[in-house]
């Protein structure tokens, strides 16, 4: 825990008496087409084509919608059409045009697939609970954690760049209207595997934060060979209130994904990082430093295309809820 | 004609304050040499015609005695009267010499003796000040000599003296931050001003982010600061250059002082320890961790799933002693330690919102410098003097990370331990030799070489991971350097005739690192020439270089800043500056007048890419680097009344600056941040009797240089991850200039008969002075929703200080 950043604030904004005093700087500034775009390996390619706006303009994230502008998709230098799906290796460029706001465009790489080593997964025993509700229908509650060790093998002809995604899998409300089925999904412990707070420095640990860490990562520590990643969560819950359990009921699931994901994607992240949880964001804010901007990979330096390519693993929850409850 | 000499030097205060107890000894000397010794010691300002000194050399033996004698046996025999009102020395011919005079009286006392043979008897060494002289007498430019004193009686932040904030008082010097000891000289860098400590350079001079600087203000005897011209002896940095002096110690008696302040406290005694052989020490030390380790101990009590940890402080400690072989050596050996640490951490086990979850963490930071050295001063005969240095300086700079994580909830334990450490160094050995000749009476020389054997470690980060029994550990050890410098100057101050004197000067350097030699060759020249005997015209070249620079992600001084020599492509940063100036003072000296102008060009500055920290955390320091130009252009007015009750000064700068680099702002150029165009500082001391003195100083700039991001633009949700805020536009750099600054400082100074209280208001009429412009939000009733707006931060409003200084 970050507890300078707390000492910084009582330093700055307390003890020295900081304060903010509204004010309207008088600058001219013009607005420019912003590109948002996220890139995935095998999925339809989504575009969001916006305005930058004045920070002090009212309602400006609200009103900042183009509506004159067309987007061109290019793959490999040849433009495809909008219902295009990436390949890995491809180079995507994206180029707006609006009459109002000029043009702005992007060009990134679809990584390549993350290669696997050993997808070993481990179910932790949690709590189960049985009860009756007033109406007669029985509460079965379940809670658990999973243990996921993942082997990564590195491309050593490339710096790659890495996140973990996951979803869960509930079983379908539709299939069971008279019954509330839920699938509470577990939070990853990031403080678990240390790599992911490879990019927080000893400074930034105690001026910002270590535990906002996220599941972004690189092949810096390990290069060229393969690190055995620990994904821990904790707090799964499976609720269901019913007369009768039915195996179907149980059949939910976890996906684990590990994303191969472009340099654009990870300093994007890192830039979220630093403004966030970071000192040199505090210290821009506050005037002790320079002020950050956006990290933008877009011509205009408004918007951040990015790419990724899943590696999924499938984690199966039914046998277990129901060795646990039937 | 007469010409009218003024030796004008606020008095040195002593640590105990005995101004007016002088020790001397001097045989056959130009009394104008000895003056200059008086002044050191008692702080006195000496008024007198310079022909009416023409020639007269005088004898002096005295220990401990009152100045008054001293003088009266001096000039005993002499046609010279003196008067002693408040802080001056009035010297006149004598009129009607008589024999009841007091010069008479004491003319049978042996102390002081005239001596009509030059004896074998040489003068003490003393090390004094080069800039002694009235400014009109000088060929330097934009120098000036500061006492501890002065630095003592300038109203500051907390009450704190501070010599660097001092500094920040003269024209063409600005401060980084409101409040903070970093300075920019000249539309240059912070890093750009070399501060050295009785010769020895020093890197980390900030203490508390800058709240305070390193050098302990009760054992400064002067200062000698240059920024416009410099002297061939200074090289190493661009724009400024600082040398601190620390007293010598009182021959009689150990005296000292002691001083509780609000945020720290101090204390300097120094004394005999026998005939010879002197000694100082002096410690400041905060005291703020008195209070927070009682605070943090309850707050540990009150529970026991939740601990802390928390601890600051920072210390000054200084200690030297003299020794006196004999009348031509005097050979001393010091140490110097100044360092902040900073203990923080968290403990939680089974908390209400983590069952099941225990963590420690503990972060252990410290930095500072070291500097232990030792010197001999050596009079090898009357024109020929030499100072001796051999020193050792270290700034380091230690942050250590421990976070341990165990879960036992949902399942069997398992366990994270993280260790990441970060040191980052300077170890420098120092040898020198400095050497000042009189070969003529209109020529000085100063010559000197010195070697310095750098040991650069510039970071070195070590991060161990532990997954239950698997450790990773990440080690970069490449990052340390071990660099050569020699250096070799040689200068001349030639007195050409009574009106035209010029000082012209080679400073020579080779830089060793990284298995290539850099070179730089830096041709000092300042000309005087004096139409009135008023009056002076001067101009100046100077060339500096300079082989290390300083990182900082901010405007603070933090350890993580880093000290790094010129590697790979970089190459030395060099300056070249010209200047010229008009200066004017009064017959009576009381009144000075002085404008100048100057340009100066830099080249290849160094500087973090735009969007550094982007760069990976283990990634090689200098790939985040880009290298550019600057140029700064302005000039600086200072009109100064130093003689009577009450004395002040007016300072006014303009200045132009700007810079250029490849890899910032898309390579176009931008406005330095210390582009502040115009300054004014206005200082008042009004004496009003011996006990009580006040002081003011008003402080008016136009604001720094600030990039201003106007525009914004949404952010994505990628990867899970939500953004707190949209991104703000990047824009030019430095963009926008901050609203005017200005600020009020009052002191007061109130003497009894065990010391003196300090009562001081920082910015008195509490104007709130923007230091940046942040993106924030405002709420609205009546929409019940923020809105967002840009607001001005601004950091102090009136502070009051106290402080009282006990001397014993």
């Amino acid at each position: 825990m970050g507890i300078l950043r707390h000492i910084t604030t009582a330093l700055l904004l307390l003890s020295l008496a900081s304060c903010y005093s509204d004010f309207e700087p008088d600058i001219k500034s013009e607005p420019v087409l912003c590109l948002n775009s996220c890139i995935t390996a095998g999925m339809p390619i989504e575009v969001s084509v916006t305005r930058t706006w004045l920070y002090s303009e009212p309602n400006g994230q609200h009103n900042n919608a183009v509506k004159d502008a067309s987007v061109t998709i290019t793959a490999n230098g040849e433009r495809v059409p909008a219902d295009y799906l990436p390949h890995e290796g491809d180079i995507i460029r994206i180029e707006a045009e609006s009459p109002t706001y000029g043009t702005a465009w992007a060009e990134v790489e679809v990584p390549r697939k993350v290669e696997f080593t050993k997808t070993d997964t481990q179910i932790n025993e949690g709590n189960t609970f049985v009860g009756e509700t007033e109406d007669g229908l029985v509460t079965d509650w379940l809670s658990f954690g999973l243990r996921a060790s993942v082997g990564i093998k590195d491309d050593p002809t490339r710096d790659n760049y890495f996140r973990v995604g996951s979803y869960g899998h509930n079983p379908s409300g539709d299939l069971w209207p008279e019954t509330d089925i839920y699938l509470g999904l577990g939070s990853l412990r990031y403080e678990a595997e240390p790599i992911f707070g490879e990019h927080i420095g000893v400074f930034e640990s105690i001026m910002g934060s270590s535990e906002s860490a996220t599941a972004f990562f690189t092949d810096r520590q390990f290069m060229g060979s393969t690190y055995n990643l620990t994904l821990l969560y904790n707090d799964f819950f499976y609720l269901v209130n019913t007369p009768e359990l039915d195996p179907a009921m149980t059949d939910c699931g976890f996906t684990i994904m590990v994303y191969n994901i472009s340099k654009s994607f990870y300093d994007w992240y890192l830039y979220l990082y630093n403004q966030n949880e970071g000192p040199y964001g505090d210290f821009g804010g506050l005037g002790l430093g320079d002020p950050m901007w956006g990290y933008s990979n877009v011509s205009t330096g408004a918007g951040i295309v990015v790419a990724q390519t899943p590696s999924v693993i499938e984690v199966d929850f039914g046998p277990y809820i129901r060795e646990a409850l039937m | 004609m007469k010409k009218l000499l003024i030796c004008l030097c606020m008095s040195l205060l002593p640590l105990l304050g005995l101004a007016q107890r002088v020790t001397l000894h001097a045989v056959d000397r130009p009394a104008s040499d000895v003056f200059r010794a008086l002044v050191e010691q008692t702080g006195k300002n000496f008024v007198y015609s310079s022909d009416l000194l023409t020639g007269v050399r005088v004898t002096v033996n005295a220990d401990n005695r009152p100045l008054k004698k001293v003088l009266s046996e001096m000039f005993c025999d002499k046609d010279i009267d003196f008067k002693i009102k408040g802080s001056n020395v009035i010297l006149t011919r004598r009129r009607i010499p008589t024999k009841k005079s007091k010069h008479h009286e004491v003319r049978q006392t042996p102390r002081v003796a005239v001596m009509p043979d030059t004896t074998l008897m040489l003068e003490e060494i003393l090390v004094l000040s080069r800039l002694e002289a009235p400014e009109v007498e000088s060929s330097e430019m934009g120098a000036r000599k500061i006492t501890g004193r002065e630095v003592r009686d300038t109203p500051t932040l907390l009450g704190e003296s501070d010599v660097i904030k001092t500094l920040q008082t003269m024209p063409g010097v600005s401060e980084s931050v409101e409040g903070m000891a970093g300075m920019s000289v000249h539309g240059g860098d912070t890093d750009q001003n070399l501060f050295m400590l009785d010769n020895v350079p020093l890197y980390q001079v900030n203490h508390l982010g800058g709240l305070f600087s390193a050098f302990n203000p009760d054992i400064i005897r002067h200062v000698d600061f240059f920024k416009t011209s410099v002297p061939a002896k200074y090289d190493g940095r661009l724009s400024s250059f600082m040398d601190v002096r620390t007293t010598d110690g009182h021959r009689e008696g150990h005296h000292g002082t002691a001083r509780l302040g609000l945020t720290s406290g101090s204390i300097g005694i120094s004394g005999p320890i026998s005939r010879k052989t002197t000694y100082v020490a002096g410690l400041r030390r905060s005291w703020l961790d008195v209070l927070t380790i009682p605070l943090v101990a309850m707050i540990n009590a009150a529970s026991d799933e939740e601990k802390t940890r928390m601890r600051y402080a920072f210390t000054d400690l200084n200690a030297k002693v003299i020794h006196r072989f004999d009348r031509r050596f005097k050979g001393f050996v010091s140490v110097y330690y100044g360092s902040d640490i900073l203990k923080t951490g968290d403990e939680s086990k089974n908390s209400y919102m983590n069952p099941g979850w225990y963590y420690r963490d503990r972060y252990d930071l410290s930095w500072g410098n070291l500097v232990a050295q030792t010197g001999l001063n050596w009079r090898i005969n009357p024109a020929l003097s030499a100072e001796f240095t051999a020193a050792y300086t270290r700034y380091f700079s230690d942050m250590k990370y421990d976070d341990v994580n165990r879960f036992t909830q949902n399942g069997p334990e398992t366990m994270t331990h993280v260790t990441a450490t970060t040191h980052n160094n300077i170890n420098d050995w120092v040898f020198r030799a400095d050497f000042d000749w009189n070969p003529a009476d209109n020529s000085r020389v100063r010559f000197g070489a010195n070697y310095v054997r750098h040991s650069f470690l510039p970071g070195h980060s070590e991060r161990r991971n532990t997954h239950d029994t698997e450790t990773i550990l990440t080690r970069d050890s490449t990052w340390s350097y071990r660099g050569n410098e020699v250096n070799l100057y040689i200068e001349d101050d030639w007195k050409i005739t009574d009106r035209l004197r010029a000082n012209v000067g080679l400073h020579g350097s080779l830089f060793h690192v990284d298995g290539r030699v850099r070179h730089g060759l830096s041709p000092r020249a300042s000309i005087n020439f004096r139409p009135t005997e008023a009056t002076a015209v001067k101009a100046s070249y100077t060339r500096t270089v300079q082989y290390v620079h300083h990182l900082a992600q901010s405007y603070l001084s933090l350890p993580t800043d880093q000290w790094v020599p010129v590697t790979g492509n970089f190459k030395p940063e060099t300056a070249d500056k010209v200047a010229a100036g008009v200066y004017w003072q009064s017959r009576d000296g009381g009144w000075t007048f002085s404008a100048e102008a100057y340009w100066k060009w830099m080249h290849n500055l160094v500087e973090y890419k735009d969007e550094y920290y982007l760069r990976p955390m283990l990634a090689m320091w200098n790939s985040s680097l880009t290298s550019g130009r600057g140029t700064a252009k302005g000039i600086d007015l200072k009109a100064e009344k130093t003689i009577g009750k009450l004395t002040g000064h007016i300072a006014y700068s303009l200045v132009w600056a700007d810079r250029t680099f490849r890899d910032k702002n898309g390579g176009k150029t931008y406005p330095a941040r210390f582009d502040q165009r115009h300054s004014i500082h206005i200082g008042l001391d009004w004496k009003v009797n011996e006990k009580v003195g006040l002081h003011a100083a008003w402080t008016g700039h136009s604001g720094n240089r600030f990039t201003l991001l106007t525009q914004t633009w949404e952010t994505p949700v990628f990867g899970g991850y939500t953004p707190d805020y949209d991104a703000p536009l990047r824009a030019p750099l430095n963009n926008y200039r901050l609203p005017f600054y200005h600020r009020l400082d009052l002191s007061c100074t109130v003497r009894n008969s065990r010391g003196y209280w300090t009562f001081g208001l920082y910015n008195a009429y509490c104007h709130m002075n923007a230091i940046g412009i942040r993106r924030g939000y405002k709420y609205e009733y009546a929409t019940n929703d923020d809105t967002r707006v840009f607001q001005k931060v601004t950091l102090f409003p009136l502070i009051p200080s106290i402080s009282y200084t006990w001397e014993f």
